[in-house]
């Protein structure tokens, strides 16, 4: 088999959180490695509190790292900021688990959605306007939802929304934090054939991070299990 | 000693809201068996919350009730303020999101009080009665809980706390409003053997009001579906199902394969005169739209639908 | 809805009554206000003098009409500079915390925790009177309790999950500020600006009763109440009428404050074109 393009990559991770003055530590994460190929679905998954959604945060440099480097596409980006980190920000998406606290809760759903191609200095031309109007039909939104606000759509809607944003900034690399699991089975197994039909539409990697094993089984290639901040085991599915 | 059943007729509740009308719960009939523990499964919006409140006269102001609902011979529709205060000893609650049911600003001793006041017990022996129920519960340290406040307990003893705030009187009827909503699977499994517990406990009937398959497969004796308002199927309806939405519903899981249901077709009227899963079904006809369809099949095992059976 | 539109409109009429009625002064008022007539002074409501006189003759209804000028700009000009510093204050002490933090919350809680009347009266003393010192008696007393609860407001906010889903989608410091976080602020900080200007009206009276504020000739409503302490026994419409205005006007404002913050609820809106 070819060897699979690494695109993103954590090496020998390990997290310490401070609680009050430095009196108690708490080690979330422990040597940590893990390697996302090009084109694959990882799932990662664990018991709560075994450091799954810190690993994730730290992949999307949204926490700092006691020690070990994260990797893009074979380039260190643990010590970089500001607009260095530009390319790496638009090419990794976060879909988080709460649809409904992902959004501005003040703003209509379309200016959110489109806001983030402000961020990295595109205006919203006719070609962005076309690749809107793609997208809403790939994920079943009908335009009308673009006009209301956050609590007034419900779970499933909202996380087809939140997925909308992120493929408008054209990732490769998409990181969904238990996206499911707050959703009915029915509008879960929507969501997932979206991902499907999405992944090889786009090109897309996904870091998938549940905790329902039947769901990892069918839907990733790959799984990787933690618990108390350490990699367990890695299960190679043959898909 | 036969207990009470709940018999529910022609049940429907709709709320006032600013744009119009919604019915949540849409002309339900059926019967829950004492001495049985009763799943009521659905997903979001299918109004199986609102029918559970609307047992216990939980609803809010601007729900209007309409249809019969009977506890044995009881009817609670009509009923004076005397015969609520029974009710809240007969027939118990346990409801979601044991962090926010719970006072965060009172201990749980005073939640205890509160509940078992109704038995017009001395102080002492309520005392020794919340140990009693929170050793029931599996708490070794009763002392040491009925001092804590409630965010000072993790969500499953919070979950636990709440089941013996519930059975505190000893009622005949529990009913358990999504009890394993936003927890994690170890958290579930407490949940689920808290409720067996029950059983032992001598709680004889029960009503489980969730959208947790696992849950309801391990802990019902029966399982009734809901959908839009209305209850389309009742029995073993997790290894038999009939109901063209129960099938479906099931399809959809990750171990069958993650079917989703098929979208809503645009046009058709939320409120049909017909069954309520007609727009969504593959197998529907005219006929689905038009009349609400029978029941057909016995007391172990009804379904709604003109197809099935 | 209906409840806060009617609050609304009730607001809206008499502020505007108010705000239009000094801005129209000169043509309204049928006298001159500082003109002294001494051989009608302290005369009750009559048909040539609507309001009555005062001590020195002057015409009520004119004094009154010119009066509330002075007091509700100086009130909005020293309740939005507060307001301003409070919440630059406020904001970067919640959202960089850290040091800033310590310094900036020491400093408010000094300032905090000398008696604002006492520190008023004791700049405006200092300085002496005139529409600057005021000014600044007013801002440096007001701006601390405002910095409070932007500041917890911040703290809030910025723990919100929408916020860090922000930061990973790639936006900068100056946007969570500007476009989310202090939008989210706005209905607490509306209904605090509103009790705040209410505030500083009453301040501004105080200030001018004890003759620190605005002075005499200067119609103002706070003067004129201050004005009648010696006559308000045998002349009571020369403190009634003045109160009066100044209760409508602080109510107005509150009910405005009220009216907006519901409004600012977006559960509330409707479904529209993006």
């Amino acid at each position: 088999m070819q060897d699979k393009a690494k695109i993103l990559e954590a090496k020998n991770i390990t997290k310490i959180f401070q609680n009050g003055f430095g009196k108690k530590s708490i080690c979330s994460l422990k040597n940590v490695d893990i390697t996302l190929n090009e084109g694959e679905i990882l799932g990662l998954m664990g018991p709560s509190g075994c450091g799954k959604s810190t690993l994730a945060r730290i992949l999307l440099r949204l926490l700092p790292t006691d020690s070990g480097e994260v990797l893009w596409k074979g380039e260190a980006i643990t010590k970089k900021c500001g607009h260095q980190l530009l390319a790496f920000q638009r090419g990794v998406q976060f879909i988080p688990q709460r649809p409904e606290s992902s959004f501005d809760p003040r703003l209509r759903l379309g200016k959110s959605v489109v806001e983030p191609l402000s961020f990295f200095k595109e205006s919203w031309s006719e070609k962005n306007r076309k690749r809107l109007q793609v997208l809403l039909t790939q994920l079943s939104i009908s335009e009308e939802l673009l006009g209301r606000y956050p609590h007034q759509v419900s779970g499933g809607e909202i996380q087809r929304l939140a997925l909308c944003r992120a493929l408008l900034l054209q990732p490769e690399v998409l990181i969904l934090d238990e996206s499911t699991s707050m959703l009915d089975v029915s509008v879960q197994a929507q969501m997932i054939q979206i991902l499907a039909d999405l992944q090889e539409k786009h090109h897309l990697s996904y870091l998938f991070i549940t905790h329902d094993r039947e769901l990892a089984n069918y839907f990733c290639n790959r799984i990787i299990v933690m618990e108390k901040g350490e990699i367990l085991k890695k299960g190679i599915l043959q898909n | 000693m036969v207990g009470k059943s709940l018999f529910i007729e022609e049940l429907s509740v709709d709320f006032m809201i600013s744009t119009g009308k919604v019915r949540a719960v849409d002309g339900v009939s059926v019967v829950f068996e004492s001495g049985k523990i009763t799943g009521l499964i659905g997903e979001s919006g299918c109004g199986k919350s609102v029918l559970g409140m609307a047992i216990l006269d939980l609803l809010p102001a601007y729900a209007t009730l309409n249809g019969k609902i009977d506890w044995g011979e009881q009817s609670l529709n009509e009923y004076s303020i005397r015969k609520r205060k029974l009710l809240g000893r007969e027939i118990g609650l346990i409801p979601q999101s044991p962090s926010e049911s719970l006072n965060p600003s009172r201990k749980v001793k005073a939640h205890l009080n509160e509940a078992l006041r109704p038995l017009g017990l001395k102080r002492q022996e309520r005392y020794k009665k919340a140990e009693k129920l929170l050793r029931d519960f599996g708490f070794n340290e009763p002392k040491r809980i009925l001092k804590a406040y409630p965010h000072e307990l993790s969500g499953g003893m919070q979950q636990r706390v709440l089941c013996a705030i519930g059975t505190a009187c000893s009622p005949e009827w529990i009913i358990a409003d999504e009890p394993t909503k936003g927890l994690d699977s170890e958290l579930c499994k407490q949940v689920q053997q808290t409720l067996q517990s029950l059983r032992i406990q001598g709680i004889k009937s029960m009503l489980v009001i969730t959208h947790d398959l696992q849950l309801a497969e391990d802990l019902c004796d029966t399982i009734a579906v809901m959908y839009g308002g209305q209850i389309v199927e009742m029995g073993d309806v997790l290894h038999h199902p009939l109901h063209p939405y129960t099938k479906a519903f099931l399809d959809a899981l990750p171990k069958n394969g993650l079917h989703p249901i098929s979208q809503i077709n645009k046009g058709v009227e939320q409120y049909s005169k017909g069954c309520c899963f007609a727009a969504r079904c593959l197998k529907s006809r005219p006929r689905c739209f038009q009349e609400k369809p029978p029941y057909k099949g016995d007391k172990m095992h009804w379904v709604r639908c003109f197809d099935a059976g | 809805m209906k409840k806060s539109d009617f609050q609304m409109k009730i607001a809206i009429t008499l502020l505007s009554f108010i705000i239009l009625s000094g801005l129209l002064a000169p043509w309204l008022a049928p006298y001159d206000p500082n003109e002294i007539h001494m051989a009608v002074r302290l005369q009750g409501p009559s048909k040539e003098y609507l309001f009555g006189t005062d001590a020195l003759g002057r015409d009520m209804l004119s004094r009154i009409l010119y009066g509330g000028r002075a007091s509700i700009l100086l009130a909005l000009i020293a309740t939005t500079l507060s307001m301003t510093l409070g919440m630059i204050i406020g904001v970067c002490a919640g959202y960089f915390t850290g040091v800033c933090d310590i310094v900036l919350t020491v400093v408010t809680q000094i300032f905090q925790g000398i008696p604002g009347t006492c520190l008023m009266i004791a700049i405006a003393g200092i300085l002496g009177p005139g529409m600057n010192h005021l000014l600044l008696a007013l801002v440096v007393t007001s701006w601390a309790g405002f910095s409070r609860i932007v500041r917890t407001e911040t703290l809030r906010i910025r723990e919100q999950p929408y916020m860090e889903g922000l930061r990973a989608l790639g936006a900068g410091t100056s946007t969570l500020l500007l476009k989310h976080l202090i939008p989210n602020m706005l209905p607490n900080v509306v209904v605090l600006f509103t009790t705040r200007v209410g505030r500083s009206v009453l301040s501004i009276a105080s200030l001018s009763y004890l003759g620190l504020g605005l002075q005499p000739p200067h119609p103002d409503w706070s003067v004129m109440i201050s004005d009648a302490r010696l006559h308000y026994r045998s002349a009571p419409h020369l403190i009634i009428v003045p109160g009066l205005c100044m209760f409508t006007l602080l109510f107005a404002i509150n009910l405005l404050g009220d009216a907006l913050r519901d409004r600012m609820d977006v559960r509330e809106e409707e479904v529209k074109e993006w």
